[in-house]
């Protein structure tokens, strides 16, 4: 069991993968770079909303695989090495999110900013535009501070990632394996804490702050649930890939393929909890304070969006994967995931492009809608591949592989 | 009462050491073809479930009817209660189908409530509990399934049970003792 040296990943169909996130990434942020010309106020609410989505499996990933290390299980290691690699992503993904620290100190010179709070001639007393609810939140948003915090919300994620994963591959190279254990397993304790702060967050900063007047309390908490909601998705499409090599058939059985079927499953409801939940409470309240954030993502063919995403990103997966066995089949939940991953777009598209389109026509027909989360998706898909193809599919020195193996082999 | 004749007993006891011991029996077990068996052990194990479960048990398929009917009724008692028969007027909400967003919360209760009683009771049912008689306390050492025996029974109304050939078989699989359990 003690190897000093194991393998490095040569699995052909993450090459593949690879290629495909170059390409996609080539072509997604040509076209993004062909909009900052045609028009650059479009390119940066394209960008915005195309960074909130792809960062949602970076922060996933994260999450997960500090879960998982406090939770154990035969799950958690099976895909251990796929959050590992999407985690990573963070540190690099801190160069994504400049733009969007631009955007809040209006760098491109947009007439009207973007991010309400960043116009000086909102929060300005005296001035026309004056608006005394941005006014009183600007201790808190300012773009300095804003930028500030972006800068600790990916020291936090990359600290995070970065020692777990170090650990763990020092774990493969012979470092004590209940030692590192359990120094990951202490890290992701406090990790936990501090992710779900940092997200919420930043969720409230990138994404709910583009409505400065509105505010919910669960918005962190829903943007968490999405991108555990994705992160899983992802992973069963990231398992379809490596589930044929020799590693995988020696020491995966299919339990951990049930588990991350049921994980699925769980956080669809939890999804539909957060949504319906918000919603709930803020149509019984019925006060004109919180109102208008769903008046206008309801009124000119946006419910259209509202009916497609209880039907398409609840009603669908849930009965889909109520059965048991289907959840044991890869194949078939690889089909579920990549719904999933899709009505992410699409329900991420509802809550943030209302802010900017009148209709889900407009929003459709805009190119850069589109080829931002493709072109970001990309360079997040290739960085994944590569990062998979750094350290051995599975973690064989540590201490939880026993759980695969007590699962024994069918 | 007299000795009846020789398929008359329940069936075939196995004890096992250890709980691989019986995992790797219950496999091999199933390998030759027998199908009407259980297993009983101290706590639960999970290859050894895949192998002796019936398969389909029922309560699956009540539960989600069960749901759906929860739910289904939730909804349908509020919208009599609260629009037809007593409309009020509360904060000014609508009082038509337009309101289903504040059913939603008990429709959501009652689909519960339905869903959980129906597993637990069917369960219990469907298992034909309560049982005040088996014949596998026949067995002798069988107290020790709940605390350190790992026993297998395969039972005589399996096609493939035969009382000296399946004895014999399930000694070959290493138990501490292969007994024969009388109704």
């Amino acid at each position: 069991m003690a190897t000093t040296t194991l393998p490095r990943t040569q699995v052909p169909q993450l090459n593949r993968v690879q290629v495909i996130g170059i390409g996609a990434a080539v072509i997604g942020l040509a076209l993004l770079g062909l909009g900052f010309v045609l028009n650059p106020e479009q390119f940066a609410k394209s960008y915005i909303f195309g960074f909130y989505y792809t960062i949602a499996f970076s922060l996933g990933c994260l999450g997960f695989l500090m879960v998982q290390h406090l939770t154990g299980g035969a799950w958690g290691i099976t895909a251990r090495r796929i959050f590992e690699a999407g985690a990573m992503i963070l540190p690099i993904f801190f160069l994504a999110s400049i733009p969007v620290i631009m955007v809040a100190y209006n760098t491109f010179g947009f007439e009207h900013a973007i991010y309400h709070w960043a116009n000086p001639r909102v929060v300005t007393p005296g001035s026309p535009e004056f608006d005394p609810i941005v006014a009183h939140k600007v201790p808190w948003m300012s773009p300095l501070w804003f930028a500030g915090r972006m800068v600790i919300y990916f020291a936090i994620w990359s600290i995070l990632a970065f020692l777990l994963r170090t650990w763990s591959l020092q774990q493969d190279r012979g470092a004590d394996p209940i030692v590192t254990a359990t120094r990951m397993r202490r890290l992701s304790g406090i990790g936990v804490a501090l992710f779900v702060l940092s997200v919420t967050f930043f969720a409230l900063d990138v994404g709910m702050s583009l409505d400065a007047h509105w505010y919910s309390t669960i918005y962190g908490a829903h943007y968490i649930v999405n991108a555990g909601l994705g992160t899983l998705a992802f992973t069963i499409l990231a398992l379809t890939q490596v589930r044929q090599t020799e590693i995988f058939h020696e020491h995966v059985p299919v339990k951990p393929i049930h588990d991350l079927g049921k994980l699925m499953l769980a956080f669809t409801v939890l999804w539909t909890y957060m949504s319906f939940g918000q919603y709930v409470i803020i149509w019984s309240g019925d006060v004109a304070e919180f109102t208008p954030w769903y008046a206008r993502r309801r009124e000119a063919g946006w419910l259209v969006v509202v009916i497609f995403l209880m039907i398409a990103a609840f009603l669908m997966p849930f009965f889909a994967l109520l059965g048991r066995k289907p959840k044991r089949n890869l194949n078939y939940l690889a089909l579920v995931a990549t719904w999933i991953i899709v009505v992410r777009l699409i329900d991420t598209a509802w809550i943030i492009l209302p802010e900017f389109h009148a209709t889900p026509t407009e929003a459709l027909l805009t190119f850069t809608n589109l080829a931002a989360p493709i072109g970001l998706m990309g360079v997040w898909v290739a960085l994944w591949a590569f990062f998979m193809q750094r350290a051995s599919l599975l973690p064989l020195n540590d201490p939880q592989m026993e759980n695969l193996h007590a699962g024994g082999h069918h | 009462m007299q000795r009846r004749a020789a398929t008359d007993i329940y069936g075939l006891m196995a004890e096992f050491r250890t709980p691989e011991d019986l995992i790797a029996a219950t496999h091999k077990v199933k390998q030759a073809g027998y199908s009407r068996l259980d297993a009983y052990t101290p706590f639960p194990i999970e290859e050894v479930i895949e192998e002796v479960a019936p398969g389909d048990t029922g309560v699956p398929r009540l539960v989600l009817l069960a749901g759906l009917i929860g739910a289904a009724s939730g909804f349908i008692i509020q919208y009599i209660g609260n629009l037809v028969d007593y409309p009020l007027n509360i904060g000014g909400r609508p009082l038509d189908i337009a309101n289903w967003p504040a059913m939603i919360p008990i429709t959501f209760e009652a689909m519960i409530l339905f869903a959980a009683f129906t597993a637990a009771i069917s369960m219990v049912v469907l298992n034909g509990l309560p049982m005040p008689y088996h014949p596998v306390f026949n067995a002798p050492r069988f107290d020790r399934a709940s605390q350190d025996g790992f026993f297998l029974c395969i039972e005589a109304r399996d096609p493939l049970f035969d009382r000296a050939q399946t004895a014999q078989f399930l000694r070959s699989l290493g138990p501490v003792q292969v007994s024969e359990v009388g109704n």
